[in-house]
């Protein structure tokens, strides 16, 4: 089993959409697929037409095996399961620190499904806490989208720093750019900047796309309704980087 | 992981979703269907209804050739693009594979034509968040109609499963699709049961013995004569020589006269055959031919089987012939008729005897003259003794066979077992051996001196080392099983079955279930 975080300490920077169409890229190409959704808001399991967990709420995520399996839901597609986040997961740092071994809560948490699936996808929530730190010593790799402006720049460095100084592996950290206008000169010039000083940086990049932003509408992966537009094709692209 | 186990549901009639859907209102959940065309299909099966009685239906339509299993899947392959009639016929796929394990000798012919339908309805949440989804396959003719659905539960909504269950299991109404869809499905079986009681005289249980391997007998004639498969000459065969075994072992059953003139007349009926399902044995075995023989003997081998085509061409036109023939009905009715009615036989001295202590007595008799016989077979027995093993082995199966209504069926049965493995190895044994002599035959047949007469030689060479070798095989197999058939231990289970003194101290009040059970024939 595999573990791929899509994560960013930025917000509005295309993470669910990646970690949607990423999982569901990967099970289209024959993996047993989990997508885990962390972020309380629950965005990716209103792509998928789930509702929220009801059962997994408090500390069950961690420490109830059974309701942590059993709100595991079957999504239309093929090989593509999904365990929906629900808003008591807002909480997850405060349980997270009354616990022992507080840093690897999340690993014990997914060990039930070991076996199960060959890859967990986990969508994570935009910020730097206790749960983002389980998810980068657990994590095989973390998919950073990286919209290509100075904020972005600077919030990717501040991810970076933050691995080095809590000592985490930040070869683990993959970016790619999301959401890129090529008609912005700006972004061209960041993308080149990022580039030559990172070698860890995706060679897909994902477009900014009205047929992403209608994910909502159709409440389906992009590649499931639109997988031959350009922008949306560019997630298949960007899973076979991943996977490799 | 607890997914429920997908369940079914059969009803002989149109699925009525929207009905389901008026159920469905409360739990704010529907059934989506898709407007899938209707596709014409046929219904196709062997003579003896292999796939039916497997408990499914084979169908083909334009693009497909699927085999619904009514209590399982439905496995599907596309249909092939030129005509076919047996499973080695089709291209590789899954529906080829259960095929060839169902039946891999019998052609498979139209049973009926019907309009098919087929869908995945989806049972979707106020979200649209499909929760279950439902396989279902509609079968029209006229005006009957019958549905097959197949619940696929989806992991996380094991409500939803048991939801949609409850409402099937109501409209359900269970009916199997060759009555619901009247279709003509074979009855035919070459095993009949067999009701015989063990006070009844030698005589009547003989005679009901002798109609039914008859029927069978008649059964296969049009397909024999239509040269569909192989197995309508090899049933027909095996059931007359049950009749001519039988009524040879119920010694002194028939007057001594009488089965003398019938087995005149089987022999009779019998001899044009013996060609026919010896060529069929050889094409039977066609690859396994190729296979044993090294690539450059393979034109070789091609020139052999042409002649044995020729030969089996001629014999099959002298078959036909001879079951067209007034002559042949004429003598295989009279023959039904004089069992028909047991005491219009003219009887020998033991045709009042009780049934089941005189076959006993008979079985116990066979099987202690097998034992001696076994008993001294040894690497070195010469060919002829081990074709005398195989022939009174031949004789004892079919006489535990027809008897086999008067004893417990699971005992006999595992009697059989071990006497079937023996046979088996005999059988090849002789098969070996006789197709060495047919080899060296057709060597003798072909005259020429040209490159086809010396690819033949030299294929009919190869072919014959390698027979000889795994006769070697079989006799070392032989004399394996052997030491089985007549070790104590079968030999304590055959006293127990058929010792006549034990059965005559012990005897059971005769009942209904005894007249039931079946025989495998």
């Amino acid at each position: 089993m595999k573990l791929i975080a899509c994560y960013s300490n930025k917000g509005g920077v295309g993470k669910t959409a990646a970690s949607v169409n990423l999982a569901y890229a990967s099970a289209l190409s024959g993996n047993r697929t989990l997508l885990c959704d962390l972020d309380p808001q629950g965005a990716s399991g209103f792509y998928f037409r789930v509702k929220p967990s009801e059962k997994l709420k408090n500390t069950t995520f961690f420490e109830d095996t059974k309701k942590f399996t059993d709100s595991i839901r079957e999504s239309d597609f093929h090989n593509l399961d999904l365990l929906p986040a629900n808003i008591s997961f807002r909480d997850f740092d405060i349980f997270l620190s009354r616990m022992k071994k507080s840093r690897s809560r999340l690993n014990k948490a997914l060990k039930p499904v070991d076996g199960e699936y060959d890859i967990v996808l986990l969508d994570c929530p935009p910020n730097i806490s206790l749960l983002s730190e389980n998810v980068f010593k657990v994590a095989d790799r973390i998919v950073v989208p990286v919209i290509p402006t100075t904020l972005s720049q600077r919030t990717l460095e501040q991810l970076y720093d933050f691995f080095k100084k809590q000592g985490y592996k930040s070869s683990k950290i993959f970016p790619f750019f999301s959401m890129v206008q090529q008609s912005k000169s700006l972004h061209l010039q960041i993308m080149e900047e990022i580039r030559a000083g990172n070698k860890q940086v995706m060679e897909t990049w994902i477009p900014f796309s009205t047929h992403i932003e209608r994910m909502g509408v159709h409440r389906a992966p992009a590649l499931a309704y639109a997988e031959k537009e350009a922008a949306v094709a560019a997630y298949s692209q960007l899973w076979q980087e991943v996977q490799n | 992981m607890n997914l429920p186990s997908p369940q079914t549901f059969m009803l002989p009639a149109g699925i009525h979703v929207k009905k389901i859907n008026a159920t469905l209102k409360d739990a704010n959940m529907t059934l989506a269907g898709n407007a899938c065309e209707p596709e014409e299909g046929t219904v196709l099966d062997t003579f003896d209804a292999a796939v039916y009685n497997s408990g499914a239906l084979l169908i083909q339509t334009e693009s497909d050739l699927l085999r619904l299993c009514w209590s399982g899947e439905v496995t599907s392959q596309a249909a092939p693009e030129s005509e076919w009639q047996f499973a080695r016929d089709l291209p590789r796929g899954p529906v080829r594979d259960q095929l060839l394990d169902l039946s891999s000798l019998r052609a498979f012919t139209p049973a009926g034509r019907v309009t098919i339908i087929r869908d995945i309805l989806s049972l979707l949440d106020d979200e649209q968040k499909t929760c279950c989804r439902i396989e279902s396959v509609t079968l029209s003719r006229g005006k009957n109609i019958w549905s097959w659905l197949r619940t696929r539960p989806m992991r996380g909504y094991s409500d939803s499963h048991t939801l949609i269950c409850g409402i099937l299991k109501k409209v359900e109404k269970p009916g199997l699709p060759a009555e619901v869809l009247k279709l003509r499905i074979s009855d035919y079986t070459s095993k009949p049961d067999i009701h015989l009681s063990e006070n009844a005289p030698a005589r009547t249980s003989l005679c009901t013995i002798v109609q039914t391997f008859l029927q069978v007998t008649r059964r296969n004639e049009p397909g024999l004569i239509d040269d569909i498969d192989t197995e309508f000459l090899h049933h027909w065969r095996v059931s007359l020589r049950k009749v001519r075994s039988v009524l040879t072992l119920f010694k002194g059953v028939v007057a001594t006269e009488t089965l003398d003139q019938l087995k005149q007349d089987f022999r009779d009926i019998m001899q044009d055959t013996n060609l026919m399902r010896d060529r069929d044995v050889y094409f039977l075995s066609r690859d396994d031919y190729f296979a044993l023989v090294p690539p450059k003997a393979h034109p070789g081998l091609g020139i052999l089987f042409e002649l044995l085509q020729r030969d089996r061409d001629e014999a099959f036109e002298k078959v036909k012939a001879m079951l067209k023939s007034k002559a042949y009905k004429q003598q295989i009715k009279s023959i039904q008729k004089l069992f028909e009615n047991p005491k219009a036989l003219p009887k020998g001295p033991q045709a009042d005897a009780p049934s089941k202590i005189f076959a006993a007595n008979l079985v116990l008799k066979r099987y202690k003259k097998v034992c001696r016989l076994a008993g001294n077979i040894t690497d070195k027995t010469p060919d002829e003794t081990i074709h005398e093993l195989r022939i009174q082995c031949k004789k004892l199966r079919y006489l535990i066979e027809s008897a086999q209504p008067l004893f417990d069926d699971n005992q006999v049965k595992s009697l059989l077992k071990t006497l079937k493995g023996l046979q088996e190895h005999l059988g090849s044994f002789n098969d070996q051996s006789v197709q060495q002599a047919t080899l060296a035959e057709c060597l003798d047949r072909y005259p020429g001196t040209g490159p086809d007469a010396k690819a033949l030689a030299e294929s009919i060479g190869a072919l014959t080392a390698m027979l000889y070798r795994k006769q070697l095989e079989e006799r070392r197999m032989i004399i394996e099983n052997l030491s089985r058939f007549y070790s104590p231990d079968t030999q304590g289970a055959f006293n127990a079955l058929f010792d006549l003194k034990h059965i005559a101290a012990n005897p059971k009040p005769e009942t209904d279930e005894q007249d039931k059970t079946q025989v495998d024939s």
